[in-house]
């Protein structure tokens, strides 16, 4: 084995070394998006409009310090010692926050996967088999058993359409979960921002309802882009 | 045995650093050459110079005059507004740029930076600029990388880091640079241990109430310095062997300054008795380290423990006085650390030119 080492000099090894990390870290997102062959070939995601704000669509700068995010869903903070306990509660203990913290440590989130469904607006916590390492978040329908909203939306019920990470980040006592579903690519016209912009901010206040927003549009299968989100028409959902 | 062109500038730095040490030496003090020795020894190396420049058509400028740090930090100044420029144009025209058009530039920027030091390697040219391009490089790799994991919706987490890091490692050894290497290693070693730390699924957040990691692993760091010469294939590297125990000790001096603080390690005792426990560790490992870098003549590890005992002095001036005496007086005793650090550096700088000198007698 030494001989080989031996053989080619020390900075060659290096150069060799360095164009395999290149290779790997380039390399690896493209052949994961290439083998994460998600969902159907049109999907569409709703969120409910109470967890839903918008940003700006930013360059280059804007997408390295992940502030491009044209879509973000927000949560507060569920536990924490001094807060008060609230309905969504079990949201974040799928993240990782304990209600009995033994060891009186600060609660963190646990990094989740995030899988959405074709059939529905409501994100409800799943704990599954291996849910202690990675607890999924999973998007669906909130009433199934109306099943209107597949008729709505088309799609089969269950079928995952895109599948990323939330992230994580505290402002002062608010914890804001961000899944990331190539949401930088989004492109939002000044109309939708300002249907955006102009939500009820009573629905902030967890009296959150079904109600939807926003349509995005997924690219083709096998390639589980984002690439552009519309506002629904609430009237025509609601009269439905 | 010819020599290689590589080698040749090689000789040629070498020359220029002799020149630069005695002159720095003889500042100091600590050397005192006649003139006619000083005479003797530029002769033969002017005629070392003029052989080499001529067989292997490179520059003795650098060796026979050092580049001026005035003329080093324009150049600098320039390759970073020139960078800066195509950072700008990119920033302008991405949102119109397609995701395939993106990874195109999130590929080629690396590869062209790596292009741009190897070919000033092949030449024989500054070590600076080469390694100042494999830097950009290893820049341009890990913002690719962002790129490519939001841009496909397939983040790497902290793996990401790793990667990163480990590309700076490698083209620091490729081009001999410590530099580079330095923080490659630093880095590297962070995030390894992070994401060990975390194999539990918590986010990086919760990093920082289990630091036993980053300790860990620059002590890791630091042992592979001390022993690289006779493990594997690391022999080959033993020139890097410095730049890994530098690594190791600011790695793991850093982590035992947050250790030091109450609540940052997993073990299960009372979190006091933990910070107390680290807090003598830090004190025991950082003055070993400092006793034997002035010992066995490593400087990186001397001069790189003395750093980080002046940060634990400070990180434990800070925990234990900042909340219980008044501004003005924490901001006196701040200064008054300081000058007392600056006092230290200079005596240590002095006994270190000593010592050397001894030995090269």
């Amino acid at each position: 084995m030494r001989q080989i080492f031996s053989r080619f000099s020390a900075a060659f090894w290096a150069f060799l070394l360095g164009t395999l990390f290149y290779l790997v870290g380039m390399g690896a997102p493209l052949m994961s998006a290439m083998l994460n062959r998600l969902g159907a070939d049109q999907g569409r995601l709703s969120i409910e409009e109470c967890r839903l704000t918008t940003g700006p669509n930013g360059g280059l700068l804007a997408m390295l310090k992940g502030d491009g995010a044209a879509i973000k869903l927000e949560a507060a903070p569920y536990y924490f010692p001094k807060g008060e306990p609230r309905p969504q509660a079990e949201r974040l203990v799928a993240f990782g926050f304990s209600k009995n913290s033994s060891r009186l440590e600060t609660a963190y989130p646990v990094k989740a996967t995030v899988v959405v469904e074709s059939d529905g607006p409501a994100v409800a916590a799943h704990r599954g088999a291996d849910a202690a390492i990675h607890p999924s978040l999973v998007v669906r329908d909130a009433d199934r058993e109306k099943a209107r909203l597949n008729s709505v939306y088309g799609g089969q019920p269950n079928t995952a359409l895109a599948r990323g990470w939330v992230t994580a980040k505290t402002i002062e006592e608010t914890v804001v979960l961000t899944p990331n579903l190539m949401v930088p690519d989004l492109r939002l016209s000044q109309g939708q921002r300002r249907l955006l912009a102009g939500l009820d901010p009573q629905a902030l206040d967890g009296n959150c309802r079904s109600r939807f927003l926003a349509e995005i549009v997924y690219g083709a299968k096998g390639d589980p882009i984002v690439v552009s989100v519309r506002p629904l028409d609430r009237t025509a959902i609601s009269a439905n | 045995m010819a020599m290689t062109r590589d080698k040749a500038a090689r000789r040629l730095d070498a020359i220029a650093g002799f020149r630069d040490e005695q002159q720095r030496l003889e500042d100091l003090g600590l050397l005192g050459l006649s003139k006619a020795d000083r005479q003797k020894i530029r002769a033969y190396h002017d005629e070392v110079l003029a052989d080499l420049s001529g067989a292997h058509d490179l520059s003795a400028d650098q060796a026979s005059e050092p580049v001026h740090w005035g003329m080093r930090m324009a150049a600098t100044a320039g390759i970073v507004a020139l960078v800066l420029l195509g950072f700008a144009a990119l920033d302008y025209l991405w949102p119109d740029m397609g995701n395939w058009a993106r990874a195109l530039v999130a590929f080629a920027v690396p590869i062209g930076f790596v292009a741009l030091a190897e070919g000033l390697y092949a030449g024989g040219r500054s070590p600076y600029f080469t390694a100042m391009m494999a830097g950009l490089a290893a820049l341009a790799f890990a913002g690719g990388m962002v790129v490519l994991t939001r841009q496909f919706n397939q983040p790497l987490g902290l793996k990401f880091g790793l990667f990163a890091s480990g590309f700076a490692v490698a083209f620091g050894h490729r081009y001999n640079s410590r530099a580079l290497a330095v923080p490659g290693l630093v880095f590297a070693g962070g995030f390894l241990a992070a994401i060990m730390s975390l194999l539990d699924g918590r986010m990086w957040m919760a990093l920082s109430g289990r630091m036993d990691g980053i300790f860990l692993a620059g002590l890791a760091l630091f042992v592979v310095g001390l022993f690289s010469n006779g493990l594997f294939f690391l022999g080959s590297f033993a020139a890097m062997r410095p730049a890994w125990r530098l690594a190791g000790v600011l790695l793991a001096g850093g982590g035992l300054i947050l250790l030091g603080f109450k609540g940052h390690s997993v073990l299960g005792y009372a979190p006091s008795v933990v910070a107390v426990g680290y807090q003598g560790l830090a004190v025991f490992l950082l003055m070993a380290a400092f006793i034997a870098g002035l010992w066995k003549g490593w400087r990186e590890v001397l001069y790189g423990a003395l750093i980080m005992l002046g940060l634990f002095v400070a990180s434990r001036f800070y925990d234990w006085f900042a909340d219980s005496l008044p501004d003005v007086l924490v901001a006196l005793g701040g200064l008054f650390l300081f000058a007392g650090f600056l006092w230290l550096w200079g005596l240590v700088r002095r006994m270190d030119a000593r010592k050397s000198l001894g030995s090269a007698a």
